[in-house]
């Protein structure tokens, strides 16, 4: 089959590899008709998380038939249409059944990894390092999934693969970025990022009744498709963050601050994101947290900051004073996707959201290598990409 | 909905890499004139032992390259001037260093704003590519079949928050009244 494979630093390629097979009765193989390029793939093709090897298949958000289904397997068959989480979880440990799925303590195979980096395993991943489990990833023609029998979502045929593929990662994580702020009706959240993350964080605010929505970034075209689902913009590149902020909450600072940014932030649109990529590139540091830093300065005393940003390895110039001695409360996590979906899926089916108005390029899986640049340097407008086999 | 091309506009802005570009214009004036006008001092104080010439020489570059980045329209190539000075710079320290202390010093902060240089050339160049693409115009793509303040709130019909997820309610500071306007 064809896929699309990690070959080291911006080396991406469309390859020829062996198809998957049923490795555990649990197991199914799908055959994928839709997936797409994650924003947290960009890490990985620019080299920044730890753990890939040359070969690995890439891609974590995808859905598709089920064409083969292992023999333990009972809640899927061959015909079914599934929308596969990022997250591989077994249903069965101590935090899947307290709904902390991305944490499940089972299905990383290299967990051994993951105690070193982390000190304690994270659920699996597919497409996403050796230290999440190794998997192959969605971004190919078929795909193995294991614990087949717990989270894949089956989708009724009512419903276009444009509208429910990213009930797999994005949507839940914006849904969660937004849920975990507690956000109360008198709220302002600050949403750091118009990215697709960021976009569904916004439409999650609003669906969950914040008074008033507030998204920060830089780009023209993802600034007003922000503006679209209800947010006021602040453009950083025209205006000061902290001042803007100050003016639209009188003074106070927005309660709720959410990062859908994460470890990449803009490496020269500051100061300290300027010293963090000198850093980076010296390998003395790992991640530019700059979007951490203003949000500790920016949010509300007593507030919240929701994290769904990815962050890989060591932070330093973390105001953490500021962060203590302001009573900030800080949600993280990878996305929990299995607690989410069911009511998601209900949204779209009753009308609620329409998630495809995120996709802004569509195009075959071998032009994939392409894509992850003109995802990565938002060429062409692009926001969210689609690949189709 | 389609997701093919829409129509497009155009923007202009002042980045931060431009200002980033003014401010490295600004410091190659100030440079430019202390080699100018104080060459010894400022070979001592760089803990090397070039000549009055080649600072004057060197001075009389700096001072070209920060006019040329606060006059011109395009800095890339002034940008790009100034990091091929930055080469120049860092093989004079190596070859003239007299004080070993003050000439490491010299390095490192030339190596920083090497870093500078190439990082706002870069960036700027990068801008000047999107600028020529044609921007897509997303601004009717809300996602809600209503307009996103009648929907404000829809999801709380059937849906609270899981209680992990919530603050203790002693800590919640907002539930009883609206304090935050």
């Amino acid at each position: 089959m064809k896929a699309l494979c990690w070959h080291g630093k911006k080396d991406i390629r469309y390859d020829t590899v062996p198809d998957p097979k049923i490795e555990d009765g649990r197991d199914a193989i799908i055959k994928m008709t839709s997936c797409a390029i994650c924003g947290s793939d960009l890490h990985l093709f620019d080299g920044f998380m730890p753990g890939m090897k040359q070969g690995d298949i890439l891609g974590h958000e995808f859905m598709g038939e089920v064409v083969e289904v292992g023999p333990e397997n009972k809640k899927l068959k061959v015909g079914d249409r599934v929308v596969v989480p990022f997250t591989i979880i077994c249903g069965e440990c101590d935090q899947c059944k307290r709904g902390n799925y991305s944490v499940c303590e089972r299905t990383n195979r290299n967990k051994d990894l993951a105690d070193k980096a982390f000190g304690h395993t994270t659920a699996g991943l597919f497409g996403y390092t050796h230290l999440t489990g190794g998997y192959a990833g969605g971004q190919a023609e078929y795909v193995r999934v294991p614990y087949a029998d717990v989270a894949p979502v089956k989708i009724p045929d009512g419903l276009t693969d444009e509208q429910v593929l990213f009930l797999g990662d994005i949507f839940p994580t914006g849904w969660q970025a937004a849920v975990q702020c507690d956000i109360h009706p008198t709220d302002t959240v600050a949403i750091w990022g118009a990215g697709p993350v960021g976009q569904f964080t916004i439409r999650s605010a609003v669906l969950l009744g914040a008074r008033q929505v507030i998204c920060i970034d830089n780009q023209p075209e993802r600034l007003a498709m922000a503006k679209a689902g209800g947010a006021t913009t602040i453009n950083f590149d025209q205006e000061s963050v902290l001042e803007r902020l100050k003016e639209l909450t009188a003074g106070k600072g927005p309660e709720k601050c959410i990062d859908a940014v994460g470890m990449e932030a803009h490496a020269m649109r500051s100061v300290d994101s300027m010293v963090d990529r000198a850093k980076q590139a010296a390998f003395l540091g790992t991640d530019r947290p700059h979007v951490l830093r203003e949000m500790i300065y920016a949010c509300r005393p007593a507030g919240t900051l929701s994290i769904p940003g990815v962050y890989g390895g060591f932070l330093d110039k973390i105001p953490f004073g500021a962060l203590m001695n302001k009573g900030l409360t800080v949600r993280t996590g990878q996305t929990h996707v299995n607690r989410w979906t069911d009511d998601l899926q209900r949204r779209i089916e009753d009308g609620q959201i329409d998630p495809s108005f995120v996709i802004t390029h569509t195009v075959k899986l071998e032009n994939g290598p392409d894509m992850y640049e003109t995802f990565r340097d938002k060429k062409d407008g692009c926001i969210k990409v689609v690949l189709k086999p | 909905m389609s997701h093919g091309p829409d129509a497009s506009k155009k923007n202009s802005r002042t980045t931060t890499a431009t200002k980033l570009a003014i401010g490295l214009g600004v410091f190659s004036l100030a440079l430019g004139a202390a080699e100018l006008l104080a060459p010894r001092r400022t070979s001592r104080n760089a803990g090397l032992k070039a000549g009055d010439l080649t600072m004057r020489a060197y001075g009389a570059r700096e001072m070209a390259a920060g006019v040329g980045l606060l006059v011109a329209k395009n800095k890339t190539p002034w940008l790009w001037a100034r990091v091929a000075g930055d080469v120049l710079d860092l093989a004079t320290i190596g070859a003239t260093r007299r004080d070993r202390q003050r000439a490491a010093m010299s390095l490192a902060a030339v190596a920083g704003v090497t870093l500078m240089d190439v990082m706002a050339a870069r960036t700027l160049q990068a801008e000047a590519k999107r600028e020529k693409a044609p921007l897509r115009d997303y601004s009717k793509r809300s996602g809600f079949p209503l307009p996103p303040q009648e929907m404000r709130g829809a999801a709380l019909q059937d849906f609270s928050a899981p209680d992990d997820m919530r603050a203790p309610k002693q800590m919640r500071p907002h539930e009883a009244e609206d304090v935050s306007s």
